[in-house]
């Protein structure tokens, strides 16, 4: 009776599995840092809300902000060129 | 026939006033990404200093609170001053000096008030390290000031060309943009960080 051939784990199975029990574990330190555990009296949860507001905010109102601003001096611009192609007088046809 | 029209439509093309100058572009885009840093840290000192049980931190010293008022009327006149230059500029260039050199004395003077203020607030013994509002007062004010310093050299560039006859608006737009940032900005933090 001849005996099966057994092959040693590979070294790449066992990181992996290494490196999913590492990943599961992360969340919880992660859930454990300082402000997540600060975040629980009611000004907390204020400030919270706020900075998350704030920082959500901005970026729309700054980068709107200048698109807006873009958008009005092209159209002065535009509304400036009209202006002066309509003041200039047609030149004689010769 | 077809080149020579080519070359006129490409003359008139390059003659053509830009939307937005470049310099002005550049720095609305500068200055909108400096506002969101100052938006991370007042965040960040907002949900710190409702987190602390005592704020501020009794064994410190109070922040001089009536000084600095007085200090941002000064950074207030300036932007309107500032304003005033702008106006004066468009109606002829020499106008806008006095203006232009009020609002930088005006700004120099708040730099320079502020420099005073820390020094007495470091005597005191409020530090980068003795507080977490030490650590906040000194990173989020430090920030803004050296913005205002930084401002103020466009500032003083925009004026001595303007003395030369060089200042061109698109040059003075970029610099007010910088300046009006810090002016803006300079109430939310002390309505923030002082009161």
């Amino acid at each position: 009776m001849r005996a099966m051939p057994v092959k040693a784990a590979p070294l790449g199975a066992l990181a992996t599995s290494l490196s999913i029990s590492l990943a599961l574990a992360l969340p919880r330190a992660a859930s454990a840092c300082y402000v997540c555990m600060s975040g629980r009296d009611d000004d907390s949860q204020r400030a919270f809300v706020a900075g998350s507001i704030l920082l959500s905010v901005l970026p729309f109102f700054t980068f709107g902000g200048i698109g807006w601003y873009v958008r009005r001096r092209s159209r002065q611009i535009a509304a400036s060129e009209g202006r002066g192609a309509a003041a200039v007088p047609h030149a004689p046809k010769s | 026939v077809a080149t020579r029209s080519a070359r006129l439509h490409l003359a008139a093309e390059s003659q053509r006033t830009p939307i937005v100058p470049n310099g002005v572009m550049g720095m609305l885009l500068f200055v909108a990404s400096e506002a969101m840093l100052f938006a991370g840290l007042i965040s960040a000192f907002t949900i710190i200093s409702s987190s602390a049980l005592v704020w501020p931190p009794p064994d410190q010293p109070r922040l001089p609170i009536e000084n600095t008022a007085l200090n941002t009327a000064a950074l207030l006149a300036s932007g309107v001053c500032l304003a005033w230059a702008q106006y004066r500029f468009g109606r002829g260039r020499a106008g806008a000096r006095r203006p232009l050199l009020a609002a930088m004395l005006l700004g120099a003077f708040f730099v320079v008030f502020q420099g005073v203020e820390w020094v007495a607030l470091i005597r005191q013994g409020l530090t980068l390290t003795s507080s977490t509002l030490g650590s906040f007062f000194y990173l989020i004010v430090g920030l803004h000031a050296l913005h205002a310093v930084a401002a103020l050299g466009v500032l003083a560039y925009a004026w001595v060309r303007l003395q030369r006859g060089w200042l061109a608006q698109s040059q003075l737009a970029t610099a007010q943009v910088f300046w009006y940032f810090v002016v803006v900005l300079w109430p939310v933090l002390y309505g923030v960080v002082y009161l």
